[in-house]
């Protein structure tokens, strides 16, 4: 892998007009408009509407951001995990001599350094409306903002490596998208909630990311589901990445060109 | 067991086989592509001509065998043979969405970092400049055959491996693709071409090796495969009917039919042999007979023709 192959992987996402306006509109547009419906109420019905900034407002739109963020990396993982096998040109890109290892760990820096702008993009439309907007409500700190900054990055950059991986071990952009929408926003809320399962639950990574969520910006949080330790809750989401990233580069190393 | 370095050839394989399961898409293969040639590979569809270009490559693994790439034992050092061999198997793919300027920029990137400054140079080869900018989803089959031949050139190749590369060009674009070919071999490239398109391989390349069934059923130079049947002589005289009854009394005759007012002589020479002085011979008897010879010419075999020969009997074999 070199600078060269990160920043081709880069340009063949950049150019995806559809999927830049897509990844646009899920990280930046819907924090826009949501701030902007929010602030018309406010100014046209104060007693009614609050403003739509201050602490609460970061809090509530840092979970909207991490939701749709999180669709957002699962196109854009997957458009770079299987863009490659879909069009044919993993062939000619094995024919060059170049290692299928260094081909698969190439993306994912390229596909890191197209998205992770784009919801910072997004963070910073937050983090100006939580400022800016608060009005009379008290506005967060630089610390706290930076700390939201952190976990939105951790969440949506570990969306987009696990796309990443499953997409170049399945092969199907489709497909994957599919399963892992299905897994994040159905399978596994239910299976938290399947006591059943008792503490095999660990394992999954929404409850590491509960964990590792600023406590400053969410006070009024439970405990996270069965992780007890910051520890755990890297490792559960090590774990993860290195059996997607597993997967896609074994597939990647032994798939037929 | 791995193959010499052998550095006269570009490509060489030993006993190189590749089983889907039970079935034999390359079966035992000695192939030997002399460097700095145009090489013509030859095979009906489903011959097994792209399978052995994939497994040359590295793409699949050959379930026996050996092989080496300008001198270099394969696998072993596919990385380094790979740095100088630019190929197109099957029909090119691209990235729709980038122009062609960047799908060879996202080849470059994964070649040596000079293989960047090649891309103008290699446009500009393939005649694609004034379209580098344009996205390949607008591009004609053409074009992107073009397209394919500039990719290869990042290599700045001393082999080219190009699969069907006439596919989808009209007849100007044929002949540039011609010239591209000889020029390329003049640079002391090598250039294999797989084809089903037995005229062009006559017209482009000077060595080619014939496959079918994943056998290769005879390999050497263009001239001297078309000149390897049966000799044939053709006979324009005066009085053909006479001329074939007194040729059919010359020993070394097989066989003396009339054609019009030629008439046509098979010989019991060897393959490829001249027979100068059978033809001698059998001039002397028709002048001594008072038969009136016009020319006496050797029967030109088309590759077209030997081509089919060879196929066939394969096919009546099986």
């Amino acid at each position: 892998m070199n600078a060269r192959m990160v920043s081709a992987e880069l340009l063949k996402l950049r150019r995806r007009r559809g999927l830049l306006w897509w990844s646009l509109v899920l990280c930046v547009g819907i924090v826009t408009v949501v701030y902007t419906i929010l602030e018309i109420l406010h100014l046209h019905n104060p007693a009614r509407y609050g403003p739509p900034g201050g602490i609460g407002g970061l809090q509530g739109s840092i979970i909207g951001l991490s939701l749709a963020g999180s669709v957002a990396a699962i196109l854009v993982g997957t458009a770079a995990g299987t863009a490659d096998v879909s069009t044919g040109v993993f062939r000619d890109l094995v024919a060059t001599g170049r290692s299928r290892w260094a081909l698969f760990f190439a993306r994912v820096p390229g596909a890191l350094l197209f998205f992770l702008p784009i919801v910072t993009l997004g963070y910073i439309v937050i983090a100006a409306c939580s400022v800016g907007l608060a009005g009379s409500l008290p506005a967060p700190t630089a610390g706290l903002i930076l700390r939201g900054y952190g976990w939105i990055m951790l969440v949506t950059g570990f969306d987009l490596i696990l796309a990443l991986g499953f997409a170049s071990l399945i092969g199907s952009r489709g497909t994957t998208i599919g399963v892992l929408i299905g897994w994040q926003f159905l399978a596994a809320p239910l299976l938290a909630q399947a006591s059943l399962l008792g503490a095999a639950r660990k394992v999954l990574y929404s409850g590491a990311f509960d964990r590792l969520i600023p406590r400053a910006l969410f006070t009024d949080q439970g405990s996270p589901l069965l992780i007890h330790t910051v520890a755990g809750a890297v490792i559960v989401l090590l774990g993860w990445i290195a059996v997607a990233l597993g997967a896609g580069a074994w597939r990647t190393a032994t798939r037929s060109a | 067991m791995t193959v010499s370095a052998d550095g006269a050839l570009a490509v060489e394989t030993r006993g190189l086989t590749t089983r889907f399961g039970t079935r034999v898409a390359v079966d035992a293969v000695d192939l030997r592509v002399p460097r700095a040639t145009a090489f013509g590979f030859l095979g009906p569809n489903g011959a097994g001509k792209t399978t052995l270009i994939r497994t040359l490559l590295g793409l699949i693994r050959p379930t026996s065998g050996s092989w080496s790439m300008l001198g270099r034992p394969m696998p072993q050092e596919r990385s380094i043979a790979l740095r100088r061999v630019g190929a197109i198997v099957e029909e090119p793919k691209f990235h729709p969405h980038l122009t062609g300027r960047e799908n060879l920029r996202i080849i470059a990137a994964a070649r040596e970092t000079a293989a960047d400054a090649r891309i103008p140079g290699a446009l500009d080869r393939v005649g694609l400049t004034p379209r580098a900018d344009e996205r390949v989803a607008k591009y004609s089959m053409g074009m992107r055959q073009r397209l394919g031949v500039a990719r290869c050139l990042l290599a700045d190749p001393m082999l080219l491996i190009l699969d069907e590369p006439m596919n989808g060009l009209d007849p100007a674009g044929i002949q540039e693709f011609r010239e591209m070919v000889a020029n390329l071999v003049q640079e002391d490239r090598t250039v294999f071409l797989s084809s089903h398109l037995l005229d062009e391989v006559e017209k482009t390349c000077e060595h080619v090796a014939i496959i079918d069934r994943g056998r290769i059923l005879m390999q050497g130079q263009v001239s001297d495969i078309a000149r390897t049947g049966q000799p044939t002589i053709r006979i324009r005289c005066g009085d053909p009917d006479a001329a074939a009854a007194v040729i059919r009394s010359v020993p070394d005759v097989r066989q003396a039919t009339r054609e019009d007012d030629t008439v046509v002589v098979v010989l019991r020479g060897e393959a490829g042999s001249t027979n100068d002085g059978l033809v001698a011979e059998l001039n002397r008897q028709l002048v001594g007979a008072g038969v009136a010879v016009f020319a006496i010419e050797p029967e030109r075999v088309s590759l077209e023709e030997r081509f089919l020969e060879l196929t066939s009997r394969l096919e009546d074999a099986g």
